[in-house]
């Protein structure tokens, strides 16, 4: 077999994922904000009770009474999480519908399965990245609310920085971790389209 | 001579009668004489009090003895009274000295000849009754009477006549020989039981509780004092009962448990029922009986309430049954008709779903038990063969009619079809939507509980702490009917219960508190309606008001001394003296010191003005829990007038300054229809406020404010509601936020599929039914399943989260929130996604492009398909505006700058379109809509743009969108109007 030469090679680099990805976004916002609005909620809740909890701790490590989360609000947590999981399937299965000439004509032209794996998963971790971010914020604006009646609002001022920052990063990695993993199905499937029927398809 | 003899002996007799009538009075008189001798050793008492009671004065009202003479035996124990001859009498002897006490002698004498008595009186020992016995059922004040039995016989001693009884019943020893009423006499050196027994109000009814003291059967020493706590006698019973009634309850929980139930809430709250108990056996075993029945109490209280939820819970249940197999077989055949078209196909499936979703109930939900297999085997079959008859009739019975529009009801079946088909063929995308909304109703069923209860409820009526460290008592709000009695024109008493003035005896005896001040007010009365409800006079003025109070306590407490402006303040020990504010003084016209006539309801006094008041700091005055001291008077809000009597509002006001008259206490307890309002108290420091105060709304159920450093807290025992799992709002709005986007895209894919529908006749509102439709079966299919799921739930949640607290929702309630719940979910989804969606209508867009042929010099020309008839053109201008501003708010466009205009017979709308929501690029166009008449008379529509073709193509959709909008109004209003005709007709 005759190896392609390199100047034959498809070049589809991360870089070029992400524009496209953007670009897709940018052109199906509503959709797009609606789901990041999802996983920002649960994300949000998710941080909301976690962070509440540290609050809790700092209360009770300065001298305050000892409080704790009920944790019938956990499993609530993980109920959002995965109902909004479910959500970021079903769109990301929406978006493979909606391009399934899209992604032909990127077959026709030398991408590979590969390729357009790479490109539903990045554009479903910028949507993580955004909704962890967003559901980071609200989570914490969220806990003060709630804990800051209790413990008085300058206990995030007493809550160690170094904390509140690996919380940050856990809940994005986990945004993203959760968006990903919605999108590999429906990624698979868009990767796996033959693509003369892909094209063949219409809406 | 003969014919006047018997004239001389009448005479003669009337003479001697009447010369016999002052010797009649002496004879009338016999002596009674007495001996008083110990009973053991026979000497004289000396000094023994001899009480003669009579029933003479009282015997035309009554049979109630009256003291009548009083004398003390001699050194030779020897006594002797006149007493006139035929009545009745009762004599009674006592002798009471520190060291040496006597049973009180009680004898009935009836005065026909001289009577020589030998009274022997036994040597008694004390026994200083302590406590009260009090009763967990109630939070009345019992009374209480002492009998002395016979230890051998169980029957009640007698001294001389009278039974041996102490105690608050009348006619007993403690009322005739005037001891202490926690104090009973009883004959040392016999053995002898003692019979209390307690009159104690339960709900409405007075009821009689008995118990016997046996620690003295086996005699008590002459002079031996013995001091018994009640509530150490009382407290065991009462113990046991309420731990009876929890490891019944328990009992009942464990069973209902190995029925199905998931009772973990119910088990939470009896642990605390049982921790209650076990506080209050602790309590009891250190003598510290108050506390331990408070704590008994309140696991009563608790008690009572759980007990009442744990079998409304199961009586739900089994009801709940029938709507949940009605909801799962509705289900069941939508799943069946989403599987197959043919009629026998779509029933087989169904009624294989139907069973399979039924076995999972009958195996999951606790109050199929309950109702027997074999009732949910008729109602699940029943329901059944309905729906299938339904579902077979119903179709045929649709029809499109004959010509016209076709009405919503006859398009259901072909809508539901088309749903069904869409969900058919994008199963996936709505088994994910689906699967959402049962995780939804799951959590929702499984993860939240919102519960109701009874118990003591204490909140911080103020965070501002006073310098007037207090508690303060008031009745609970009475219930509505009796508030509400004043003003639907009954006579009741508005505002709160009057307190008794047995309270205040129980508050000084038992809390011995260091200040305790009584509040006396009149009650707002309807039976006097001249002048609008006054309760009295001051001379000739009416008076709203009257107020009492205990001068030297309430100048400590509320600093009420402070309002005297003029002359001096009341004392507590002088009555009939009064103090009145500066207006009303000068109303009635009077000077300091004047004597004036005082009338409140139906009884008068002559009081003397002795200070004045400071009006304004007399309204501003406040107790403690915030409430002005003034008293309150009923006011009229609104009065309609009517053919017969008017009909008037009426409600509670407190009275001016000017309305109110102040006195003390002693004069107030002469007057009429003036009651005790509240009582403060100030409490030893030793005494803990806030536990005071709860300990009081336990075991007595008042409302009590306790007023410490770190605020005004109240407490009182009411009803409160528990809600847990609010967060499960979240899940939802996720899971709205999913239908949405399945529906825009449905809608965005379905577009082609729309415009059909509609060139073949379907309108907007039916099209969006499809749509909606779509929705209400995932909700119905995603409720049915969630709530299995959620039932599911309790069977595992021991296994994940042993002490998660939950109500279980098998109430017929809960099964129609579960499917509240994902309906609301999915249709607000499904109404957002639509009202997103750029338009419905494609049918009466058209596609259509602003190309070049519409471009005349640098704008482009679009012309509206709309005409608009002369009368209709103000309307049509008014409704242009309308929507042009409401665009102004759009989402994804929006109008600025919008400007009206008329011209040359013209109108002209001026706006800028710009469009930044979903495009890549933002377009932008200045735009002129020119409504101008043609050459007939109709008015046309006509969009002047300026900018690229993208722009002019968004700021076309929208105007025609608005035109659109209009010729749907249009002919609704026609309809209107053919529809008035015809009434005319």
């Amino acid at each position: 077999m005759r190896s392609i030469p390199p100047e034959h090679k498809v070049v589809f680099t991360l870089m070029d994922a992400i524009r496209l990805g953007i670009g897709y976004i940018r052109r199906r916002i509503q959709r797009t904000a609606i789901n990041i609005a999802s996983v920002a909620l649960a994300i949000s809740f998710f941080t909301s009770l976690v962070i509440t909890d540290l609050f809790y701790q700092t209360f009770s490590r300065i001298g305050g009474t000892s409080l704790q989360v009920d944790v019938y609000q956990f499993w609530l947590v993980v109920v959002a999480l995965i109902v909004s999981i479910v959500g970021i399937t079903n769109a990301m299965l929406i978006s493979v519908y909606e391009r399934y000439q899209e992604i032909g004509t990127m077959k026709c032209i030398g991408a590979l399965d590969k390729h357009i794996l790479m490109l539903f998963l990045i554009e479903s971790a910028i949507q993580g990245v955004s909704g962890g971010v967003l559901g980071y914020i609200l989570g914490v604006l969220t806990a003060l609310v709630s804990a800051g009646f209790t413990t008085g609002f300058d206990i995030i001022l007493k809550t160690p920085a170094g904390q509140l920052l690996a919380y940050f990063v856990g809940t994005t990695l986990l945004s993203i971790f959760l968006s990903v993993g919605a999108s590999l199905y429906p990624a698979w499937r868009a990767s796996r389209l033959n693509p003369v029927e892909a094209l063949r398809y219409e809406l | 001579m003969k014919r006047y003899r018997a004239l001389y002996l009448s005479l003669f007799l009337l003479m001697l009668l009447a010369s016999s009538m002052p010797f009649s009075n002496a004879l009338n008189y016999v002596s009674v004489t007495g001996e008083v001798m110990d009973f053991d050793t026979g000497e004289p008492i000396e000094g023994a009090l001899v009480e003669v009671y009579s029933q003479r004065y009282w015997r035309r009202y009554s049979s109630r003895w009256e003291p009548f003479q009083t004398i003390k035996t001699d050194s030779e124990g020897v006594f002797s009274l006149k007493i006139e001859s035929g009545e009745n009498y009762r004599i009674i002897v006592s002798y009471f000295d520190g060291d040496q006490n006597y049973v009180p002698y009680g004898k009935y004498v009836r005065s026909d000849f001289d009577e020589s008595l030998i009274v022997s009186l036994m040597k008694a020992a004390s026994i200083k009754i302590r406590g009260r016995a009090y009763f967990i059922e109630t939070s009345s004040i019992p009374s209480n009477t002492y009998k002395v039995l016979n230890a051998t016989s169980e029957t009640i001693l007698k001294s001389g006549d009278l039974s041996l009884t102490y105690g608050s019943q009348t006619e007993s020893f403690t009322e005739l020989v005037n001891i202490q009423g926690d104090t009973v006499l009883v004959p040392s050196d016999s053995r002898i039981l003692i019979e209390v027994i307690s009159n104690v109000k339960i709900g409405e009814k007075t009821s009689q509780r008995t118990m016997i003291l046996d620690d003295f059967s086996g005699g008590l020493e002459p002079g031996q004092y013995v001091d018994v706590d009640l509530r150490s006698k009382v407290l065991p019973e009462s113990l046991l009962s309420v731990r009876n009634d929890s490891e019944n309850l328990r009992g009942v929980i464990n069973e209902k448990e190995e029925e199905g139930f998931y009772l973990a809430v119910e088990r939470h709250r009896l642990s605390e029922l049982e921790r209650l108990i076990q506080e209050a056996e602790t309590l009891h075993d250190i003598e510290s009986y108050e506390s331990s029945f408070t704590k008994l109490r309140e696991a009563y209280i608790l008690y009572k309430d759980l007990n009442g939820i744990v079998h409304g819970i199961v009586g739900d249940a089994a009801r709940s049954t029938y709507i949940l197999v009605v909801f799962i077989t509705v289900s069941s055949f939508i799943l069946g008709s989403i599987m197959h078209d043919s009629n026998l196909l779509k029933i087989m499936y169904s009624l294989l779903f139907d069973f399979i979703l039924l076995s999972l109930l009958r195996f999951l939900h606790p109050g199929i038990p309950l109702i027997g297999t074999l009732d949910f085997i008729l109602v699940s079959l029943s329901s059944f063969l309905f729906l299938s008859t339904l579902s077979l009739i119903i179709p045929r019975l649709m029809s499109a009619g004959g010509g016209g529009e076709v009405s919503i009801i006859n398009m259901i079946i072909p809508i539901l079809s088309i749903a069904k088909r869409s969900l058919r063929r994008r199963w996936i995308r709505f088994g994910l939507t689906i699967f959402s909304v049962i995780m939804l109703v799951g959590s929702f069923i499984s993860l939240t509980s919102f519960s109701t209860g009874y118990g003591l409820n204490v909140k911080k009526a103020s965070s501002q702490g006073t310098d007037n460290f207090g508690v303060l008592i008031r009745t609970p709000n009475p219930p509505p009917e009796k508030a509400a009695a004043p003003f639907s024109g009954g006579n009741g008493a508005a505002g709160s219960v009057p307190l008794g003035t047995e309270l205040v005896n129980w508050l000084a005896e038992d809390i011995q508190p260091i200040l305790l001040a009584p509040k006396y007010s009149t009650q707002p009365q309807r039976q006097y309606r001249e002048e609008y409800n006054p309760v009295g006079r001051l001379g000739n003025t009416n008076l709203f008001g009257v107020l009492g109070i205990l001068p030297t306590v309430e100048s400590s407490l509320t600093g009420f001394d402070s309002l005297v402006i003029e002359g001096s303040y009341l004392t507590d020990e002088d009555s009939n003296e009064i103090l009145i504010g500066r207006e009303l003084l000068s109303t009635i016209d009077a000077q300091l010191g004047d004597a004036i006539n005082l009338r409140c309801f139906d009884t008068n006094l002559k009081v003397k003005i002795i200070g004045v008041l400071d009006d304004e700091a007399f309204s501003q005055l406040r107790d403690l829990d915030g409430d002005p001291i003034i008293p309150q008077k009923i006011i009229e809000y609104e009065r309609i007038e009517m053919d017969g009597p008017d009909f008037v509002t009426e409600g509670l006001a407190y009275c001016e300054p000017h309305e109110v008259v102040v006195i003390n206490h002693k004069t107030a307890e002469s007057l009429s229809g003036i009651w005790i309002n509240r009582i403060s108290l100030t409490l030893p420091e030793s005494i803990n406020l806030l536990e005071f105060s709860q300990r009081l709304a336990i075991n007595r159920g008042f409302r009590v404010w306790a007023s410490t450093k770190d605020g005004v807290f109240l407490s009182q025992l009411a009803g409160y509601f528990e809600g847990k799992g609010l967060p499960v709002i979240i899940p939802w709005i996720i899971v709205m936020l999913n239908v949405v986007i399945t529906m825009l895209n449905s809608y965005y894919e379905r577009s082609r599929e729309i415009m059909i529908y509609s060139s073949i006749g379907m309108n907007p509102r039916q099209i969006s039914t499809i749509f909606l439709g779509e929705a209400g079966v995932v909700g119905l299919v995603g409720g049915s399943l969630g709530y299995i799921v959620g039932l599911a739930a309790y069977k595992f949640i021991y296994l994940v989260t042993p002490s998660l607290q939950v109500e279980q929702k098998v109430s017929a309630a809960w099964s129609l929130a579960a499917i509240g719940i994902s309906l609301t979910a999915v249709l607000v989804g499904g109404v957002v996604a639509l009202l997103n969606s750029t338009n419905i209508t494609p049918s009466l867009i058209r596609r259509w492009r602003a190309n070049k042929a519409e471009r005349r010099t640098d704008s482009f020309v679009i012309e509206l398909p709309i005409e608009v008839l002369e009368e209709e053109l103000v309307e049509y201008i008014s409704f242009l505006e309308e929507e042009l501003n409401k665009s102004s708010k759009g989402f994804n466009f929006t109008t600025k700058m919008i400007k009206k205009r008329e011209e040359d017979g013209k109108w002209i709308f001026e706006f800028v379109y710009s469009n930044t929501g979903t495009s890549i690029s933002t377009v932008y166009t200045k735009n002129r809509l020119i409504i101008e008449k043609n050459d007939g008379d109709h008015y046309l529509t006509r969009l002047e743009c300026v900018g690229d073709e993208n722009g002019a193509q968004a700021a076309g959709s929208l105007i025609r969108k608005i035109g659109l909008g209009w010729s749907l109004s249009r002919s609704d209003r026609s309809k209107t109007s053919i529809i008035q005709d015809a009434g005319d007709l």
